[in-house]
C-alpha cells in the first residue's frame, strides 16, 4: 500500500468516532427501552438502523416484539434482523417463524435466512413448504436454512425435493443435504449422514463439486471404517472419483491410507493418475512409502520421474540421496536439474559430494547446485573441500572466487593447488595447462601458507612448461 | 516453458520443501508433452479466469495473473459499469474480442468454461463471492481480508473443505522471500523456543457514519443494491465507489484486519505453524495482546516499529528475534542470525509467487499457502482481537468452537445478519 494511502487510511481510523463499542456498555434494561422508543418513533431511517445495531449487542426478549413489527417491512427488514439473530431467546424464533408467513419477497428470503442462521428445528415444517415456493430465491434460501437446521427431519424434504428439482433450486438443495449431513455427522448420525452423499453421488448430472463433496463426505463420515470407501474410489475408472478421493487423504493421516494410496499407485499405467498418487505420498513425509513410490515412479514417463524427483526434496528423505545421484548425469536436463534441486535441500547434501563411491562428474554436479547456493563459512568450506578432490577445470572455476574471499583464502588457494596438481598429473595435462596458469599466479601471489605458495608455484611452472 | 522452472535459491526450496510441496510439485501436466503450436499453451492446458469486482489491487494482480501463459481471462462482473468495460478493454487486447462484461456475477458463475475466478471487490463482498464461487464448481484467488466476522471465517474454510475447491488469499507475503525466510528462522529452531511474535496492525476504530446521499446513479451504470450486497442498506454516495469505503463499520473489518490479515497471518504461521490460535485477548489501546495456550504472546500494533516498511512483523525467541517488512529488509539481533540472510529479490507486495502457487494448486488440487483452513484461523484472530477492543475487556476465546467463553455480548459480535437476499 502507498505510504500515502497509509496515511490517509490512519487518520481516518484514528480519527473515527464515535468508535465501536463504546455504546454498549450502558445499563442493559434503560438502554433497550430508549432504543425501542427510537424504533418506535418517527426517527429516520439511519437513526433506526442505529438502534438495531445496538440492540444486537444489549437487545433482551423485550426488545423482540418491537423488532418482530418490522420484519417484513421492505426498508427495515433487515436491520430489524440484524438485530434479532443474535439475541438468545426463543422469542426471536417464535417470531421469525411468525414472519415467515408474513413477509414477502426479499424480506421473506431475508427471514428465511436467519431462520437458519439460528437453526430452529420448529420451523423444519414452514420451511419444507417454501421449498416448493415459485420463488426460486425463496426456494433456495429455505434449502439452505434446512442444512443448516441439520436434522433427519430438515434433510428428508431436502432429499425429497432434489427428485424433481429444477435448475434454478438444484445446486442449493445439494448445499442444503451437504450441510445437513455434516451436521449428522457431527451429531454421530452416520448412517443417516452416508446415506446423503451417497445419494448424492448418484444424482444424475450432478456438477463436479457435488460429486467431489460428496466423495469426500461418504470416505470421512466413516472413520477408519471409510477405508473400503477410499480404495473403491481410488481405483475408479471415473477421474473426477479417483481426484476426489486422492484430494480427501490429504486430510486422512495414517499408515492405513499412506497403504491405499501406495497400493493406487502399483495398479494404474496412467500417468496423470500417478502424478496424483505421487504428491499425496510426498506429502506424507513417510520413508516406507517414498521407496515404494520411488520404484514405480522410476519406471514410468518423464513427468512422472520428474514428480518423484521433486517428492523426494518434499518429504525430507535424505536416505533417498543416493537414489537421486545416478540422475545427475540424466541425458535428460530437466530431470537432472530436478534431481540437483532436490538434493540440495536435503539434510547434509553437501556432504555427498566428499564421500568416495562417486564418480567425479557427480560430485561435481553437486558442487555445481551448491556453489550458488552456500552461505556460511562451514558450508563453503565443505564445498571446497569437496571441490579440492575433484580433477577438473570447472572445479577450478568454482573454487577460484574464493581465492579472493580473505576468510576462504587459505581453504581455496589449497583446493586449487591440490586440482591443479591432480590435472597436471593426468593424460590431458597438456591441454589444461594453459588455463591452469593465471589460477596458480593469482594463488602465489596471495596465499599466506607457506608450503601452498611453494607448491603454487611449483604447479605454474609446470603449467608453464607444458603449455609451451 | 512451466511455470514452475524458475531458478530457485536454496531458501526457496528449503522453504518449498517445508510446504505442502507448493514450490517444489509439478503440476499435473508438465509442458512439453503438452505445448501446443509456435510454444502456446494447449487448450485443454489454459485456466479459464473471470474477474470479480476489480479495481486498483485487482488491477494489479490481473496483471500478473495476465503475464502467465496458461491463463485465458474469459469473463468480468462488477455493478459499476466504468469498471467492468475497463477491464474488458484492457484484457481484449491480450486475449482479443469476446470477453464478456456482466453487471451481475451470479449471471456469470454458472458459466461451465470457467475454471477460476480473481476476486478483488471491496472487504464487504470477499466471503460471500468466495462461497458463491466455490457453490459454483470454481476456484478462487481472493483479495484480503478473507472474511469481515468469525462466523463468515467458519463458512468459508467449511465451505472449501466442503466442495474441494482451492482458495487463495491475496496475502501474499507467505510467498515472498524476506518473510519466508524470518518464518523459516522460527520453524528451524534458530530463534530457539519462541516468546513472542508481533504483527504490524493499524489503529482499529472505524465509524458508523453515514455521508450525505447523492442521487443513486441508474443500475446499469452503477448497481448500488448489489454493490452493497450484503451490507445494511445507506444511501448512495460516490465516495463509496471510488475506493474510499475503507473506515466504515459496515464496509471494513477494523484497523487491527486491515494489515492483520497479512501480519497476524504471517505471525500466526511463524509461532504455530497455523495450528493454533489464541485462547486470551487483552485488549490495548490500539491494538490487542493475545496469548496462546503455551504462553507465547501475538501482540498486535500500530507503532514501535524498525521502519522496515509497511506490514512489519517480529519474532522473538530466547535465542534472538528477526524483523521484516514490506523494503525487504531484515533486522536480526545478533550477527549468528544475520549470517543466515540472503539477497532477496522480491518485495513484500509482489504477487507473482503467490498467484503461480494458486495456479499449481489448480492443478494438482493441493491446498495453496494461503488457503481457506489457514486464513480463517489467522482472520479468526484478527475478529477476536477487535471484538475485545471494542467491548474494551479481555477475552477468552474457545479455539476449537472459535466461541468466547462466558461472555454473551462477545459471542453476538461474532456474527452479522446479513441483508436479504445474501447469506452464507
Amino acid at each position: 500500500m502507498p505510504a500515502r494511502l497509509v496515511l490517509v487510511v490512519t487518520v481516518l481510523l484514528a480519527g473515527a468516532v464515535p468508535l465501536v463499542g463504546q455504546t454498549v456498555r450502558d445499563d442493559g434494561r434503560e438502554r433497550v427501552v430508549k432504543l425501542l422508543d427510537v424504533l418506535k418513533s418517527s426517527a429516520s431511517r439511519e437513526e433506526k438502523q442505529a438502534a438495531c445495531r445496538e440492540l444486537a449487542i444489549v437487545g433482551t426478549k423485550e426488545a423482540v416484539p418491537a423488532l418482530a413489527a418490522f420484519l417484513a417491512d421492505p426498508d427495515l427488514s433487515h436491520a430489524a434482523r440484524y438485530a434479532l439473530e443474535p439475541i438468545p431467546d426463543p422469542a426471536v424464533d417464535e417470531a421469525l417463524r411468525k414472519a415467515l408467513d408474513e413477509a414477502k419477497g426479499r424480506a421473506l428470503v431475508g427471514v428465511i435466512g436467519s431462520v437458519g442462521v439460528r437453526s430452529d428445528a420448529k420451523a423444519v415444517d414452514r420451511l419444507a413448504r417454501l421449498l416448493e415456493s415459485p420463488d426460486h430465491e425463496v426456494a433456495r434460501a429455505a434449502a439452505t436454512a434446512l442444512g443448516g437446521i441439520g436434522s433427519v427431519e430438515a434433510a428428508q424434504p431436502l432429499a425429497a425435493a432434489l427428485v424433481a428439482a429444477s435448475a434454478e433450486t438444484r445446486l442449493a438443495l445439494c448445499e442444503g443435504l451437504f450441510r445437513a449431513a455434516e451436521s449428522l455427522a457431527a451429531a454421530g448420525h452416520r448412517v443417516q449422514a452416508l446415506a446423503i452423499y451417497d445419494g448424492l453421488l448418484k444424482l444424475a448430472d450432478a456438477p463436479s463439486q457435488v460429486r467431489t463433496g460428496a466423495v469426500r463426505g461418504a470416505i470421512l463420515v466413516l472413520g477408519k471404517d471409510g477405508l473400503p470407501s477410499l480404495r473403491r474410489h481410488l481405483r475408479s475408472d471415473d477421474d473426477l472419483l479417483f481426484t476426489a478421493a486422492v484430494r480427501t487423504t490429504y486430510e486422512m493421516p495414517g499408515h492405513a491410507v499412506t497403504a491405499l494410496l501406495v497400493e493406487a499407485l502399483q495398479r494404474t499405467d496412467a500417468p496423470d493418475r500417478q502424478v496424483l498418487l505421487i504428491q499425496s505420498l510426498a506429502s506424507r513425509k513417510d520413508p516406507w512409502a517414498l521407496s515404494k513410490l520411488w520404484t514405480r515412479a522410476m519406471a514410468g514417463p518423464r513427468r512422472v520421474r520428474s514428480v518423484a524427483i521433486r517428492a523426494v526434496a518434499e518429504a525430507g528423505a535424505a536416505a533417498m540421496a543416493p537414489a537421486l545421484f545416478p540422475l545427475l548425469d540424466d541425458s535428460d536436463p530437466d530431470l537432472a536439474q530436478a534431481a540437483r534441486e532436490s538434493l540440495a535441500v536435503l539434510p547434509g547434501y553437501l556432504a555427498w559430494a566428499t564421500r568416495p563411491g562417486l564418480s567425479a562428474e557427480q560430485r561435481l554436479a553437486i558442487c555445481r547446485t551448491a556453489a550458488g547456493m552456500v552461505q556460511k563459512p562451514e558450508e563453503k568450506r565443505l564445498l571446497l573441500t569437496a571441490l579440492g578432490g575433484i580433477p577438473s577445470s570447472e572445479a577450478i572455476g568454482l573454487i577460484l572466487p574464493y581465492v579472493n574471499e580473505p576468510e576462504m583464502r587459505e581453504e581455496a588457494a589449497a583446493a586449487l593447488v591440490s586440482v591443479a596438481e591432480s590435472l597436471l598429473r593426468g593424460q590431458n595435462a597438456k591441454q589444461v595447462a594453459s588455463g591452469l596458469v593465471t589460477p596458480l599466479a593469482e594463488v602465489a601471489r596471495l596465499a599466506g601458507n607457506a608450503e601452498v605458495v611453494r607448491r603454487a608455484k611449483a604447479a605454474l611452472e609446470q603449467a608453464k612448461n607444458q603449455a609451451k | 516453458m512451466p511455470y514452475e522452472r524458475s531458478k530457485l535459491t536454496r531458501r526457496q526450496l528449503l522453504a518449498g520443501a517445508a510446504k505442502a510441496g507448493a514450490v517444489l510439485a509439478a503440476p499435473v501436466f508438465v509442458p512439453g508433452a503438452v505445448l501446443g503450436k509456435d510454444g502456446a499453451v494447449a487448450a485443454n492446458e489454459r485456466v479459464t479466469l473471470a474477474g470479480l469486482g476489480i479495481g486498483g489491487r485487482g488491477g494489479y494482480d490481473l496483471g500478473c495473473f495476465m503475464e502467465e501463459p496458461v491463463i485465458q481471462f474469459v469473463a468480468i462482473a462488477d455493478p459499476q459499469k466504468s469498471r467492468r468495460e475497463g477491464v474488458k478493454a484492457r484484457t481484449e487486447k491480450k486475449y482479443g474480442p469476446g470477453v464478456t462484461a456482466y453487471r451481475d456475477f451470479r449471471e456469470m458463475l454458472p458459466r461451465q468454461d470457467i475454471d477460476a475466478v480473481l476476486i478483488a471487490t471491496g472487504d464487504r463482498w470477499h466471503t460471500m463471492a468466495s462461497i458463491c464461487a466455490a457453490k459454483a464448481g470454481k476456484d478462487v484467488y481472493c483479495e484480503k481480508p478473507s472474511t469481515m466476522t468469525i462466523a463468515e471465517s467458519l463458512a468459508l474454510a467449511d465451505t472449501y473443505r466442503r466442495y474441494g475447491r482451492i482458495y487463495q488469499a491475496g496475502t501474499q507475503r507467505r510467498s515472498i522471500s524476506n518473510f519466508l525466510f524470518a518464518a523459516d528462522l522460527c520453524h528451524s529452531g534458530k530463534l530457539g523456543k519462541l516468546t513472542a511474535v508481533h504483527a504490524n496492525t493499524l489503529h482499529p476504530g472505524v465509524t458508523h457514519d453515514w455521508v450525505p446521499a447523492e442521487l443513486e446513479p441508474p443500475k446499469e451504470e452503477c448497481d448500488w443494491d448489489l454493490w452493497l450486497g450484503p451490507c445494511p442498506w445507506r444511501p448512495y454516495n460516490s465516495q463509496y465507489v471510488a475506493g474510499r469505503w475503507r473506515g466504515f463499520f459496515d464496509f471494513h473489518g477494523g484497523g487491527i484486519l486491515e494489515w492483520g490479515a497479512h501480519t497476524v497471518d504471517l505471525c500466526n504461521w511463524a509461532g504455530t505453524n497455523d495450528q493454533k490460535m489464541p485462547i486470551h485477548y487483552e485488549p490495548t489501546a490500539s491494538g490487542c495482546i493475545a496469548t496462546y495456550d503455551d504462553g507465547l504472546k501475538l501482540v498486535m500494533r500500530d507503532d514501535g516499529w524498525m521502519g522496515l516498511g509497511t506490514c512489519s512483523a517480529r519474532y522473538e525467541g530466547e535465542d534472538g528475534w528477526v524483523e521484516t517488512g514490506d523494503s525487504g529488509r531484515l533486522e536480526f539481533s545478533s550477527g549468528r542470525l544475520r549470517a543466515e540472510q540472503k539477497q532477496f529479490t522480491e518485495v513484500g507486495t509482489s504477487a507473482v509467487s503467490h498467484i503461480k502457487n494458486f495456479l499449481e494448486s489448480i492443478k494438482t488440487r493441493r491446498p495453496a499457502h494461503s488457503n481457506a483452513e489457514v486464513v480463517a484461523r489467522s482472520h479468526i484472530i484478527c475478529h477476536a482481537a477487535y471484538i475485545a477492543w471494542q467491548l474494551g475487556r479481555p477475552l477468552q476465546l474457545d479455539p476449537v468452537k472459535a466461541e468466547f467463553v462466558g461472555d454473551e455480548e462477545a459471542n453476538r459480535m461474532r456474527s452479522r445478519a446479513l441483508r436479504d437476499p445474501w447469506r452464507i
